[in-house]
């Protein structure tokens, strides 16, 4: 293991595709890590699986209409997302089935259009995503929306965080909470479509939200919350890549696997919170 | 004004009220009667047919005025924020967008924390208070928002009498300074020693005006049939 991870930095040092995908999963982590954290604590996460789905159709179309993948998921993602809001507020379906209904819908739509023109987009990427074979195009576009987003997540920072925790107050004293809502929602679009070359739209729920979910249970404050699910999520990204690119592993899947094991370490034995802990206190 | 459900069923209807400035203003009514539904109504948290007005302005224009304090159930108590983050939130309304709490929020914090005896647990995570401590950890943010009109939904449902002696000593004394403060409130036996103005609601705003004008056999049972009688014996 030593020797392959000694290996591992030579080959970072002598091929530009493996600095690219480091650099874009570093880049992609912290924004997925941060954005994940208002969708754990709103509770959106169903949203981001919802969303994640429904762009299937958009990539579809946009390699049909040869225009750029992004343009194409941006547009479905956030057609889902006023769908699913709209099934919700003109009728007495709940929020979770009307995610279902819709995400689902989108789901069979991209299935069949993407089964229709099988031979020019690759199903496999999209599902699953593979950092590894990521363009130059798509990797500049991966730092501009990374970049925005953490962007509006500095400036609006105080407003996230009230509308986040008491949007009826923030409501009563005049906050933008609408601006906020909608703004929460492009953010998860637009991470979540970039997000779709380094993991595919299946597993891409699982680094919005694992790495916030972990830092949800060892920590007191939101700003603490950020930090440690940045640092969970930039640390899982460079493990998943390592063994990726060391063992011949799909990149995505291995950097869900690497977020998912510490997510399960963390719930077992924090000191604060963990089952482990928890049962041994109870004994003493 | 009128309120209506989105199943349809009326709320509140042919509400007309005209509250003045100042004082400590109780709104009393059986469970069921609208209460809250009031509340939210005049803040515009829920569509109404009717004018709200504040200063002869739309009351959305005077929003950074306006401080509610809803009832601690609604919160999520395991949501990641201190005691100190959360009174901080009270300064957010008044900044503006982009700007952060500066020395002088962050000192009217410590000032309230420390008139609200909370100062032993400003690094707290809010999920880690006793009921009681958590109505004040709001008190001490409706305090650090110091707007001129406050609307309070129950605040003493679940806690200490300690807390709730607090509590009151401070509203009463930002009712002495002219802020405008209309509190729903359940307990009949303290609202002669809280209240300088009631509010009667029962489906409408039955009656208001002066508690002493108000507090008495024939206004009371009109909202409260059975109960009234125990009450002022």
């Amino acid at each position: 293991m030593g020797q392959s991870f000694f290996e591992f930095f030579r080959y970072l040092s002598e091929y530009a595709f493996l600095q690219n995908a480091l650099s874009v999963s570093i880049v992609l982590s912290v924004a997925y890590s941060i954005v994940g954290c208002f969708i754990v604590l709103r509770g959106l996460a169903l949203m981001g699986d919802a969303i994640s789905h429904a762009v299937l159709p958009g990539v579809a179309i946009s390699y049909l209409l040869q225009i750029s993948y992004f343009v194409g998921a941006v547009v479905f993602g956030l057609m889902a997302a006023l769908g699913i809001g709209f099934v919700k507020e003109n009728s007495k379906i709940k929020s979770d089935s009307s995610i279902g209904i819709v995400f689902s819908a989108f789901l069979a739509l991209g299935i069949l259009l993407v089964t229709k023109i099988q031979s020019s987009v690759n199903l496999n990427n999209i599902l699953f995503g593979n950092v590894l074979t990521i363009t130059n195009e798509d990797r500049i576009l991966t730092y501009v929306v990374s970049g925005i987003v953490l962007l509006a997540v500095a400036l609006f920072y105080k407003e996230l965080l009230l509308t986040t925790f008491d949007e009826t107050m923030a409501k009563a004293s005049g906050l933008p909470v609408k601006f906020i809502n909608y703004m929460v929602m492009i953010m998860l679009t637009l991470i979540t479509v970039v997000s779709l070359q380094t993991v595919g739209v299946i597993l891409v729920v699982s680094l919005l939200i694992t790495p916030a979910a972990t830092a949800y249970l060892l920590t007191n404050k939101l700003s603490s919350m950020l930090w440690v699910s940045t640092i969970i999520g930039v640390v899982s990204a460079i493990i998943g890549l390592y063994l990726s690119a060391t063992y011949n592993l799909p990149s995505g899947v291995v950097m869900v696997l690497a977020v998912s094991c510490i997510f399960v370490l963390v719930f077992l034995f924090n000191r604060k919170t963990g089952l482990v802990w928890n049962k041994l206190r109870l004994r003493i | 004004m009128n309120v209506s459900y989105p199943n349809g069923i009326q709320a509140l209807s042919a509400v007309n009220l005209k509250i003045d400035e100042g004082g400590l203003w109780g709104i009393l009514g059986p469970n069921g009667s609208g209460k809250t539904t009031l509340l939210k109504a005049i803040l515009g948290l829920l569509p109404h047919n009717g004018k709200v007005l504040f200063r002869a302005q739309p009351i959305k224009k005077s929003a950074k005025q306006i401080a509610y304090v809803e009832q601690k159930g609604d919160f999520d108590m395991d949501f990641p924020i201190t005691v100190f983050q959360c009174v901080l939130t009270g300064t957010y309304p008044k900044l503006g967008l982009f700007k952060k709490p500066g020395s002088s929020e962050k000192q009217a914090v410590l000032n309230a924390l420390d008139k609200l005896g909370l100062m032993q647990f400003k690094n707290r995570q809010i999920g880690q208070l006793s009921g009681g401590q958590f109505q004040r950890v709001l008190i001490a943010r409706m305090l650090v928002q110091n707007a001129d009109l406050i609307f309070l939904d129950e605040p003493f449902i679940g806690i200490d009498m300690e807390s709730e002696a607090l509590i009151i000593h401070h509203l009463k004394q930002m009712a002495l300074n002219g802020h405008t403060i209309i509190m729903v409130h359940h307990d009949l036996k303290a609202v002669r020693e809280y209240f300088d103005k009631l509010i009667l609601v029962n489906r409408t705003v039955v009656d208001y005006g002066a508690t002493e004008d108000i507090f008495i056999g024939e206004k009371l049972k009109q909202v409260f049939p059975y109960y009234h009688e125990v009450v002022l014996a």
